[in-house]
């Protein structure tokens, strides 16, 4: 009897650690795409440049305690109602800031932490630049999301005027 | 002799529409390219000034500088500077690299004294 509910609590674990993989195979295919896709539509590696470096200093960042919170940069769908003159198409036009534990995040939370990347227009022109026009900040667990126009932010007059 | 008419006219009315496509993606590229060359393409500090935001250290230097600074804490001329220092302290709230910058700037002007 004994023997048999230990028997399915391993069973239970190995689906579960079977599960994980799986999941995290599909993660690694998804980014693996999502990188041509970029290199293909943008002739450049500059989004994957970006997504890799903010990934990096925040992995280092939350692995060496200098931050509570792991937060991963990946690209998403934007909302097509924030379009501007660079957006690409809108199933990868939008810049999401996931933050993984995101236990006791309250609304402000996001608001506080989207001040922080919106605070740079020249950054904001850059994003801009290559393609995104939302600017999403999401917790793992929760279905809320905070979605920002970038181009409310900062715009391309300057450089259309340019032309 | 109808059908090659009929593809000279499909090509007349076609190639139109590809060359305004062609113009667009080249207008859309040379804009792209103007923005990048402006901007700092020096991604890892800005990342690391947005992780120390969502970290707390941009608000509490923030507010350990602003605390220094105040400009009813001097008399003056220096209250002058005081005040100028704390309203750029003020615009960089959310700019740690740059609140790295001025917290130079305010010991300075602290040792001055």
């Amino acid at each position: 009897m004994l023997f048999g509910e230990s028997h399915q609590c391993l069973g239970f674990i190995f689906q579960v650690a079977k599960t994980k993989i799986m999941a995290n195979i599909f993660s690694r295919i998804g980014t693996l795409l999502n990188r041509v896709v970029d290199i293909v539509s943008q002739g450049s590696l500059e989004r994957v440049r970006i997504l890799r470096e903010f990934n990096l200093v925040f992995k280092e960042a939350f692995q060496s305690q200098n931050i509570d919170r792991h937060c991963t940069v990946t690209t998403s769908p934007g909302n097509p109602s924030f379009r501007h003159e660079l957006s690409t198409m809108y199933i990868r036009s939008g810049f999401k800031i996931t933050i993984q534990n995101d236990n006791n995040l309250i609304e402000s939370d996001y608001i506080e932490i989207s001040k922080y990347v919106i605070e740079s227009a020249a950054f904001v022109r850059q994003l801009m630049a290559l393609g995104y026009d939302t600017l999403i900040i999401k917790g793992k667990n929760q279905y809320k999301s905070l979605e920002i126009p970038l181009k409310e932010i900062a715009n391309l007059h300057k450089y259309m005027l340019n032309s | 002799m109808k059908k090659n008419i009929i593809r000279i006219g499909s090509i007349v009315l076609v190639l139109p529409f590809i060359f305004q496509v062609a113009v667009k993606i080249k207008n859309k590229r040379a804009l792209r390219k103007r923005v990048l060359a402006d901007g700092n393409s020096d991604y890892e500090s800005t990342a690391k000034d947005i992780a120390n935001g969502i970290n707390g250290n941009t608000r509490k230097l923030y507010k350990e500088l602003i605390t220094k600074i105040h400009p009813d804490r001097f008399l003056d001329h220096k209250k002058i500077i005081a005040n100028e220092l704390s309203q750029q302290i003020t615009k960089s709230k959310h700019n740690h690299s740059q609140l790295v910058e001025l917290k130079n700037q305010v010991d300075k002007f602290l040792n001055e004294n």
